[in-house]
């Protein structure tokens, strides 16, 4: 068939342009909300909101295709081309409108984003359209089974459940085989677990290969066979599905981290936060006005998952403000939760915690607590010491600090020789 | 009369779109986890995916043959498809109401409304679009009001919206139904007659 011909008679030619409207006005703002500034992963995460709107469009279009080339009889009439050579032409521009509308998010979330999408991930674009690509062919075996104007509103409302309903189910590893998951990357401490790339790609692979055969040679031994090959792509993709949990992402490697070592402390922090400078200055002078107030700040902050003495964990999911980096540097300077705890379940100190967390982010932000964050009493309390001597103050802090290491002691909530 | 019957498989339509309700009954409550859900804009059950195939059923039974064929019958062909179509869309509507009254939940009245809201958009877009391209557009609605048809701030649906209502909302019982008697009368009215849209000729 001429090139121009197909274009010109294709239903993906029409859907193409509703397809990509769809995406730009519809779905820009879901594309755009989470995005992890900065970060290229997140830009390709981000762009797969859309593979469940992609999917349904190519199994519609192809559903379409062949409900027309069933109502020509083309294949009753002892063509001279072979079944897959009069399919695959008709199809192909049905999967590259679904690539389309791909590309077309991934450009949306990357200029969201401010940075390219990061080559490390586009294994999970391809993924992605070999799932386009199993659901174009099971669109066109639909379009050839079902009476003719049934069969593309009922590929559509199919592929679209198909590819988007997985991820509600309340068992993990179905979301992984339709590449459901793909949105939860990535925050800045993650990449995409390469498990949950090729799970995808093998469930994909066996319906593709199944659909194929049932196309050339439509006879119930083929029927059999493609059931065969789908257990067979589903068998490969269940061992990484199921060693993912409920999240497709894993740690990112501690090796890029960006370490800033020409002042105290040390800041160690991913290179889409850090690079700039900025939160490590203004976590210095946190830290600075920490000290001045009494306290001791650790000689290391990192974002490393292994610490070494000396060490603490800061670091934070996207570029921070002020607030956050006053919280994390609290939450770095006081104690994590002790054994003992994780053990018995008993953690006497813990109604301190919120407050002291609250009094050493007042201290380093030198600004009372921002309201909304604390409980009343809470409030009301930092609010008291806040206005004690300095003496007073940190000696109420080092005690609270104390018994949060421990299980059994109890909390200091009152202001020692004040009227609290 | 047994002809027309024969040719729309009347029995075949009433027995799948009764099996559909039941099954929309069963399963309509699950939630299909759109993007759009993640901002607590609200929750999109299956209860608005399902009820679009009686009316792609209607559509399908109806427009198997070609619409030059039909239109020059001596009966009103057309007429007697608009009232199949409403016929089932009551049938529905007893049905859910019977089964809610029963002790089906609120799901029930979800259902019966969203069969009647897109038996209705397939009732305006088949005189216009052709029985093929208002089955595609019937079927793309769903996703549409999923996409669009949260009120930003995530206090509950457009009004336009109407199958993302939840099944006891009174303003949109009362709208669905508008939209079917709407959908039935422009339907069996035709104004624009045998004179055919471009969609209708393209895809015929």
């Amino acid at each position: 068939m001429l090139l121009r011909t197909l274009l010109r008679s294709s239903s993906a030619t029409l859907m193409l342009p509703l397809l990509v409207c769809f995406i730009v006005f519809l779905l820009s703002d879901t594309l755009t909300r989470y995005v992890t500034e900065g970060y290229g992963p997140s830009a390709v995460g981000q762009a797969s909101f859309v593979l469940a709107f992609a999917a349904a469009a190519c199994a519609a279009s192809a559903a379409w295709e062949g409900a027309r080339l069933k109502r020509g009889g083309v294949l009753d009439q002892a063509p001279a081309r072979g079944p897959l050579a009069i399919a695959l032409p008709v199809l192909a521009p049905v999967w590259l409108m679904g690539l389309a509308g791909l590309a077309t998010s991934l450009l949306i979330a990357s200029i969201a984003t401010g940075a390219p999408p990061a080559p490390s991930h586009l294994g999970m674009l391809g993924a992605q359209g070999l799932v386009l690509a199993a659901c174009t062919l099971s669109g066109y075996l639909t379009g050839r089974l079902l009476p003719g104007i049934a069969a593309a509103p009922i590929a559509l409302t199919v592929g679209f459940c198909l590819t988007a309903f997985p991820v509600s189910l309340p068992v993990a590893w179905p979301r992984h085989l339709v590449a459901g998951a793909f949105s939860e990357c990535c925050s800045v401490g993650t990449v995409i677990d390469p498990k949950a790339v090729w799970a995808p790609t093998a469930f994909a692979v066996g319906v593709c290969a199944a659909a194929l055969l049932l196309i050339r040679r439509p006879a119930f031994r083929s029927l059999v066979a493609a059931f065969l090959l789908v257990a067979v792509g589903t068998a490969a993709a269940l061992p990484p599905a199921l060693g993912l949990g409920f999240s497709p992402v894993t740690a990112r490697d501690d090796g890029e981290l960006v370490c800033d070592t020409r002042g105290r402390p040390h800041v160690c922090l991913w290179p889409e936060i850090g690079s700039d400078g900025q939160a490590v200055a203004q976590t210095r002078t946190f830290a600075a006005r920490l000290e001045a107030a009494g306290l001791q700040i650790p000689a290391t902050l990192t974002e490393s998952r292994d610490l070494k003495p000396g060490e603490a964990r800061f670091g934070f999911k996207s570029r921070p403000q002020s607030a956050d980096i006053a919280m994390n540097l609290a939450s770095a300077v006081l104690p994590g939760m002790p054994e003992c705890a994780r053990r018995t379940g008993t953690f006497r100190a813990y109604p301190a915690r919120a407050p002291l967390m609250a009094w050493v982010t007042s201290v380093a932000l030198q600004a009372p607590p921002g309201p909304g964050r604390l409980s009343p009493d809470d409030a009301a309390l930092v609010q008291r010491v806040l206005q004690e001597p300095r003496e007073k103050q940190l000696a109420w802090y080092e005690a609270n600090r104390q018994a949060l290491a421990t299980c059994d002691q109890p909390p200091q909530l009152t202001v020692p020789g004040g009227a609290g | 009369m047994n002809w027309w019957l024969k040719s729309r498989a009347v029995l075949t339509l009433a027995g799948c779109t009764v099996l559909m309700t039941l099954a929309g009954l069963a399963f309509g409550s699950t939630e299909l986890p759109l993007p759009a859900l993640t901002g607590g804009s609200g929750r999109f059950l299956l209860a608005g995916l399902t009820p679009v195939l009686p009316a792609v059923l209607w559509l399908n039974s109806t427009g198997r043959v070609g619409p030059h064929t039909e239109s020059t019958a001596v009966r009103a062909v057309a007429r007697w498809d608009t009232a199949l179509a409403t016929g089932l869309a009551t049938a529905v509507l007893a049905l859910t109401l019977v089964g809610h009254l029963l002790g089906a939940d609120v799901i029930a009245l979800t259902v019966g409304r969203n069969t009647i809201v897109f038996i209705g958009i397939a009732l305006v877009l088949e005189p216009l679009a052709g029985h093929r391209s208002a089955a595609v557009l019937t079927s793309v609605v769903p996703l549409f009001c999923a996409a669009a048809g949260w009120r930003s701030g995530g206090v509950g649906a457009e009004p336009w919206a109407l199958i993302l209502h939840p099944g006891n909302s009174v303003p949109a019982f009362a709208a669905s139904l508008t939209l079917l008697a709407a959908g039935a009368v422009f339907s069996f009215v035709r104004p624009f007659g045998t004179r055919a849209s471009w969609l209708r000729e393209a895809t015929a």
